[in-house]
């Protein structure tokens, strides 16, 4: 873009807002990027065979990362991520595929705006997100996938399978948290240049 | 809020929800194919978690003989006092050689099955939320692998495909409440149905239902799947642990040892092709 000679604007002032915006969108993109590949990364690990198990329980690592990321960017983007969150869960579930990805997707809208309006972005609200996202997903699978059909002994799914699983992912919920919350800190710096 | 309400974020946020119920309808009616949105995960997802099991039982086997050497002091303790007792049973002539002929008949009929054709897998993925060890492998509709193929080790049977993608597939196993199996015990010839239950599931165990209560079936008989549409026959499934009335009386229940290792099995292979695979005669 070159400066007519009548221009009242400075050639150099939007050759340099072009580039700020062309960085910008630069920074932005690579920002999601790594947002999807740590959500993958996530996946992977959380359903690799061995690890993180302890006692037979195995955290659901995603559910806090996306709700991280729901808690920091937004309803928006909160609602793009947990739906991909809740899609990889739905891959290797035995449950119907989309059911993780809505309830997530659900959990990470309403977590972004409770953020926006009403709450602090804090670990205290990302350990509340979390436990209420768990509770309620597992209490639905508990319900539709094993309750309904009058299996015996059923209970002790709910006790000795979904809560301890709930459990572990909430004890990880502040390093994931954390991990986001640095992700976004440092990006935002490159953002507004400081 | 009425700003975002009106706004095109949340019409946005609204049609991606709606797509995503479409998704879970979908699913219903799909017969067990995965969808093209999960296939394509799957694509992704596949290789790396081909990868990551990888390493992980690479260093779980590196240091398994470390942290397992209590478990498997124990475990040779217990397989000596096994083995006194089944030096005990050989002592009784005519059930021993009854088992052995039966034994030899069950190994010939393996040896020579030519009426399966077999497809190698590995396990790349257990899902934390599942309760009775289902699990994703490596193998998908390209490799000949189909929605109610049988998946089994060469210890026995593990269970079936459950959902198929191009390039994985998820398998659900015999200790699952949902699955049932056709089977047989070899030294009665009773008929009943081999399923799982939440209990069970914990020890590696499933059961038996539905034998008859004149039944003489007892511990350490083997069970072997009956054949059909679903499951060829004489795959072996497990071993009888014990006999006991139902809840209502009406018919015997078998606690049934899986010969397979269901809860960490890791190699598995998948019947694509046997006579007699979904025939409506069953």
């Amino acid at each position: 873009m070159q400066p007519r000679a009548s221009d009242p604007w400075r050639g150099e002032d939007r050759l340099c807002g072009y580039v700020t915006m062309k960085r910008t969108r630069y920074l932005l993109m690579l920002k999601y990027t790594i947002y999807a590949v740590l959500l993958l990364l996530l996946y992977i690990l959380q359903t690799t065979p061995g690890l993180f198990e302890i006692a037979g329980a195995k955290p659901m690592l995603v559910v806090p990362a996306a709700l991280s990321i729901a808690m920091l960017e937004g309803e928006f983007v909160g609602g793009l991520y947990g739906a991909l969150a809740g899609l990889l869960c739905d891959l290797g579930a035995s449950v119907l595929f989309g059911f993780n990805g809505l309830l997530l997707a659900v959990f990470c809208i309403g977590a972004g705006l409770l953020v926006i309006y009403l709450m602090h972005c804090d670990v205290r609200g990302a350990l509340l997100f979390v436990t209420a996202t768990m509770l309620v997903r597992g209490g639905i699978e508990y319900l539709f996938s094993y309750r309904m059909w009058g299996y015996e002994g059923v209970w002790k799914v709910l006790v000795f399978h979904i809560l301890p699983m709930s459990l572990y992912t909430v004890l990880v919920t502040p390093l994931l948290f954390w991990l986001i919350r640095w992700l976004y800190r440092l990006f935002q710096k490159k953002l507004t240049g400081e | 809020m009425k700003d975002f309400l009106s706004s095109v974020r949340f019409k946005i946020l609204v049609a991606l929800l709606i797509v995503l119920l479409g998704f879970i309808i979908a699913s219903v009616y799909s017969g067990g194919t995965a969808m093209f949105f999960a296939r394509l995960l799957g694509m992704v997802t596949t290789p790396l978690q081909q990868a990551s099991a990888e390493i992980s039982g690479s260093v779980g086997g590196f240091f398994e003989k470390y942290l397992r050497a209590g478990e498997v002091f124990e475990e040779n303790l217990r397989l000596r006092e096994e083995i006194n007792e089944l030096r005990g049973r050989l002592v009784d002539y005519e059930r021993a050689m009854h088992e052995n002929e039966q034994l030899r008949e069950i190994l010939g009929v393996m040896e020579n099955r030519q009426d399966l054709k077999i497809e190698l897998a590995s396990v790349i993925a257990r899902d934390p939320a599942d309760r009775f060890y289902s699990f994703s492998i490596d193998k998908g509709s390209v490799d000949g692998v189909k929605y109610l193929d049988p998946v089994v080790t060469a210890d026995g049977l593990v269970g079936y495909v459950s959902e198929v993608g191009m390039t994985h597939a998820k398998v659900s196993t015999i200790l699952d409440v949902a699955v049932d199996v056709g089977a047989y015990d070899s030294a009665t010839r009773d008929i009943g149905i081999v399923t799982g239950t939440v209990d069970l599931a914990v020890e590696g165990l499933c059961q038996m239902l539905y034998l008859p209560r004149e039944s003489a079936m007892v511990p350490g008989d083997i069970i072997l799947t009956s054949g059909g549409s679903l499951y060829p026959r004489d795959i072996m499934v497990g071993t009888v642990q014990s006999v006991g009335p139902n809840s209502h009386g009406t018919s015997l229940v078998a606690v049934v040892k899986p010969f397979a290792d269901v809860r960490n099995v890791k190699n598995v292979f998948v019947i694509t092709w046997f006579e007699g695979q979904g025939s409506e005669n069953d």
